[in-house]
């Protein structure tokens, strides 16, 4: 098991409940969508998952160790893709990927070159003159090449432009052949995950947590609209 | 070792380019002070105003959310390292950014020839940095994201807090005012003056800034919360350094200097009302409050000039000069022009001492054409020349220094007006142009 989330209730810092008793098991090779409307919670799960929200109750593993806890061994087989993040606008895509590269233990250069070229990126660019789908491309180059057992992405497809979109899941579907690996993506694109994932994590306004499989994606919103 | 090596490598934790700027800024601040002032206590001073001004601006930089020179927390927070990692990583990194401006604060502390031993200072003050900014990381990573929340009990007191945003602002501004205004009216620099403005200007714009969220994103405690301790931060940076600089020179500097008077009136004017006889009570305050045809009115009635009368160390004539009152000083010097010279009981100062305690030189100009002597000491030695030199009062230097003057008069230091002003200022050229223009005379 990659992630186990048992009993966890989370709350904003002097803020409503986000999360009431939670539990979420993830394991080896699944491929999990997260669905919600903004503000549902989308981001704030991936967040507990990377162990940046203090959580009241209950517990978070992570490839067999909390996120939260000062000693992480396994961390290196982790990778996570934010569509927030600042990047350094001032190093070169080259630079950004031995960045990376540094960090994780099974990084193939192979793949990068070979992820470059699929997504059209230019390693000698510097990070500021690409656009934000650009930038995400660049770190996602380094993500794949990472070759790790978990991937977090939270709304990485949002930015990209329809044909990468289309690239992403379908190397997505190819690299789970030879790399077994679980991903959880948070996304607002309800069709990027019908033809991807295996399980949708549907989190309603009331911050409650259905898991479904993928084929009963329409009977969910079919509940939501009926609600 | 090897992962700080890695983060600075590729500038993520901080900006090669930056420390190179920084570098050449410090060593900037240290030339330029060393170059216009002469003695160690100035060059110190400069120094250590100007670095604390480079530490504010470094440390608000900070506290900035976003910077897209670096990654953020939330991306660090993200890679295969470990919480202690990060912050170790970036104090250490942060020790190396801060280090040239801090060489420069020290060097500055030690010119300032303070009782404080350099071997203690440096351990305390990198300490006190590393703290800081550890303290002030791990916050930033708890605050990495706005929440997004809505009603509470807590929240439910935003509501008003929204409507009230201007009046709030208006009133939170007004009290900082008057703190610094009001608060240090005894003594205040002009830095203070300065950093005063800067927290001011801090905290409109935080404060409009979280209004700006409440109202249009979300209405959480939190954000409300997270923007207070920045604001926290960054009024703290500026008010611990002005405290410092006002506890530091806090006896040195003459009010007048500062156009801060209003104590001094007070004083005077309560020294007055102490005066025993009415009728000499009445003339005094008509000189102070610059009230000519009342002190003519009263002059007609029969009362006198009490010339004998003690003011704090002044005579009727000093008060006359300190007040600016020409017309009222005119009828004295009618009466007794040798007044003029009147000697003060406490500092043994001339009138046109206090004029240049002012720097009032249209005072000084009319004192002069009715016959006050230039060359006149006080009881420190000081001339009025080096008078005006010690009271920053270039104005009254360079007016002194065109009329027949001794600017060799040495006080009881020993000093010489040179000692106060640098020879590299233009007014320094002005003095040595007229030991010159003195000098080729003599040799004639």
């Amino acid at each position: 098991m990659l992630i186990n989330i048992q009993n966890v209730t989370y709350s904003i810092p002097g803020g409503v409940t986000i999360y009431k008793n939670l539990n979420l098991k993830v394991f080896k090779n699944e491929f999990y969508g997260i669905l919600g409307k903004n503000g549902a919670g989308k981001s704030t799960l991936i967040e507990m998952i990377m162990g940046l929200r203090k959580i009241e109750q209950g517990s978070i593993e992570v490839l067999g160790e909390s996120p939260s806890s000062s000693k992480q061994l396994n961390k290196n087989d982790c990778f996570v893709v934010t569509h927030d993040m600042t990047i350094p606008s001032n190093i070169k895509v080259k630079d950004l990927l031995n960045y990376y590269k540094f960090f994780y233990p099974r990084y193939s250069n192979e793949l990068e070159t070979q992820l470059l070229e699929l997504f059209e990126i230019d390693p000698n660019k510097k990070m500021g003159t690409l656009s934000t789908g650009q930038k995400i491309k660049a770190v996602l180059c380094a993500a794949f090449s990472a070759r790790t057992s978990l991937y977090l992405f939270d709304e990485v497809t949002a930015v990209l432009d329809p044909k990468s979109r289309r690239n992403f899941f379908k190397f997505l579907k190819e690299f789970r052949v030879y790399n077994s690996c679980s991903v959880l993506l948070a996304t607002n694109i309800a069709e990027d995950l019908s033809q991807s994932v295996d399980k949708v994590i549907f989190i309603d306004d009331h911050h409650e947590v259905k898991i479904k499989e993928i084929g009963l994606l329409d009977s969910l919103f079919n509940e939501e609209s009926a609600a | 070792m090897n992962l700080i090596w890695h983060l600075v490598k590729y500038n993520i934790i901080f900006n090669k380019i930056r420390l190179l700027f920084l570098c050449l800024v410090s060593a900037l601040i240290v030339f330029v002070s060393l170059y216009f002032y002469d003695d160690p206590k100035s060059t110190g001073e400069s120094i250590l105003q100007y670095c604390m001004y480079v530490f504010f601006i470094i440390f608000t930089g900070k506290m900035n959310a976003k910077n897209n020179l670096m990654f953020d927390i939330k991306q660090l927070q993200s890679m295969p390292m470990n919480r202690e990692e990060i912050v170790f990583s970036k104090s250490v990194a942060d020790i190396i950014h801060y280090f040239p401006v801090s060489i420069s604060f020290l060097y500055g502390f030690y010119l300032l020839g303070t009782d404080y031993h350099m071997l203690f200072i440096i351990p305390f003050f990198f300490g006190i940095i590393l703290v800081a900014n550890i303290y002030s990381f791990n916050k930033r990573i708890d605050f990495s994201r706005m929440q997004h929340s809505s009603a509470s009990f807590k929240n439910s007191f935003l509501f008003l807090h929204k409507y009230l945003g201007l009046g709030l602002q208006v009133v939170i501004v007004g009290s900082v005012a008057a703190i610094i205004f009001v608060g240090f009216k005894k003594k205040i620099l002009i830095q203070e003056f300065v950093a005063g403005i800067f927290i001011i200007s801090v905290i409109i714009v935080m404060f409009n800034q979280t209004i700006k969220m409440l109202k249009d994103e979300t209405l959480s405690f939190f954000i409300y919360k997270r923007d207070f301790f920045r604001i926290g931060w960054k009024a703290a940076v500026v008010g611990v350094p002005m405290l410092f600089f006002h506890l530091l020179y806090k006896d040195n500097i003459d009010l007048s200097r500062f156009g801060v008077s209003q104590k001094l009136e007070t004083s005077i004017k309560g020294k007055i009302n102490q005066v025993s006889s009415l009728e000499d009570k009445k003339v005094l305050l008509a000189i102070v409050q610059n009230d000519k045809n009342k002190f003519n009115e009263l002059l007609k009635s029969g009362m006198r000039v009490p010339w004998e009368t003690d003011i704090l160390g002044g005579f009727p004539v000093h008060l006359a000069v300190a007040s600016g009152s020409y017309k009222i000083l005119d009828v004295l010097l009618e009466l007794k022009p040798e007044e003029v010279n009147r000697v003060g009981s406490k500092k043994g100062r001339t009138p046109i001492f206090s004029a240049i305690s002012k720097c009032d030189i249209k005072m000084m100009n009319h004192l002069v054409t009715k016959g006050a002597d230039l060359n006149k000491p006080d009881i420190n030695g000081n001339t009025p020349i080096i008078h005006a030199a010690i009271n920053k009062c270039y104005g009254g230097v360079i007016k002194l220094s065109s009329l027949d003057v001794n600017v060799y008069s040495v006080n009881n230091s020993n000093e010489t007006v040179f000692d106060y002003i640098s020879t590299k200022t233009g007014i320094g050229f002005i003095l040595k142009q007229k030991h010159r223009s003195i000098a080729s005379e003599s040799s004639k």
